[in-house]
């Protein structure tokens, strides 16, 4: 599934992503200013995007695509766009210390339709599913896998 | 070309700058059509609260050190439909992220329940927040 590649894009990083559709990988894309920003926070959260950005795009438990929005809006605003969701094998503290995934919670990776991965983070998972974000029910237009 | 892991790891570590003093930052993020606001460089865990807003909670002491709001360009455009003396919050391309979190109430017809009585404050504790470290963000989204 692996190739190696190099930093491509206009300063961007590139990651493999389950392609819920084909069931092949599909490239991800991570622009160098959300690596630098979010790292720059803590260890942590450095090691959150190294490591269990590509493993939710690679080990999802669920794919979500679309957001339930206000009835004026289309779903077509947000076809394509995905959130990838897994409870990866562990979690990080501020200073980088490796521990068990963080207790009751999800870790989800959002890309938008044009597959540019732009936000993750740790989310309170369903109280009767903890395999999936809490409201995951109405968030999302459809599960696609 | 897609990386390899092992290769996206190492650049994202090359990437991360050492972090000195954590300063308080909100920025717009145009891949995402999202503001991301922070107070605090503390662990957190994020809850979504609507279709607009989630919030980051710190996980020590479980208060509100961030948010993430989504949608940016469809809420100014819904706040300026509504407000139109909204415009005059963009100043120097830069927009005051407490006035989006009060655009967003103001612009509102949020009925009487408990769920929304949350929701309000949530919004307000936001917008004090900001105020507090005068965040402002880049309006790209205009």
């Amino acid at each position: 599934m692996e190739t190696e590649g190099k930093t491509t894009r206009r300063g961007s990083l590139t990651v493999g992503a389950v392609d819920p559709t084909t069931g092949k990988t599909c490239e991800i894309i991570i622009s160098h200013k959300k690596v630098q920003k979010v790292c720059s926070r803590s260890k942590g959260q450095t090691l959150d995007c190294a490591k269990n950005v590509p493993y939710a795009l690679q080990h999802p438990r669920h794919i979500y695509e679309g957001l339930c929005r206000d009835e004026d809006e289309t779903e077509s605003d947000d076809a394509g766009w995905r959130c990838y969701c897994c409870i990866p094998p562990h979690a990080y503290n501020k200073d980088g210390s490796e521990r068990e995934p963080w207790p009751n919670e999800v870790f989800l990776v959002f890309a938008n339709v044009e597959k540019v991965a732009y936000n993750w983070y740790w989310h309170v998972c369903d109280e009767n599913d903890s395999t999936q974000p809490k409201g995951y029910k109405t968030r999302f237009l459809k599960e696609v896998l | 070309m897609v990386m390899s892991n092992e290769n996206f790891e190492k650049e994202v570590l090359r990437l991360a700058q050492p972090s000195g003093r954590f300063e308080p930052v909100a920025y717009y993020d145009e891949d995402g059509d999202c503001i991301e606001f922070l107070i605090s460089n503390d662990d957190y865990y994020a809850e979504r609260v609507d279709e607009l807003l989630t919030v980051y909670y710190s996980r020590d002491k479980n208060e509100i050190i961030g948010s993430l709001i989504k949608g940016v360009r469809k809420l100014y455009q819904n706040v300026i439909s509504k407000l139109p003396g909204f415009a005059i919050e963009i100043q120097d391309g830069k927009v005051r992220i407490a006035h989006l979190f009060r655009a967003k109430l103001w612009t509102e017809q949020l009925k009487q329940t408990s769920g929304n009585t949350i929701l309000v404050k949530t919004y307000q504790k936001l917008a004090d927040c900001a105020d507090e470290f005068k965040a402002e963000a880049e309006a790209s989204f205009v």
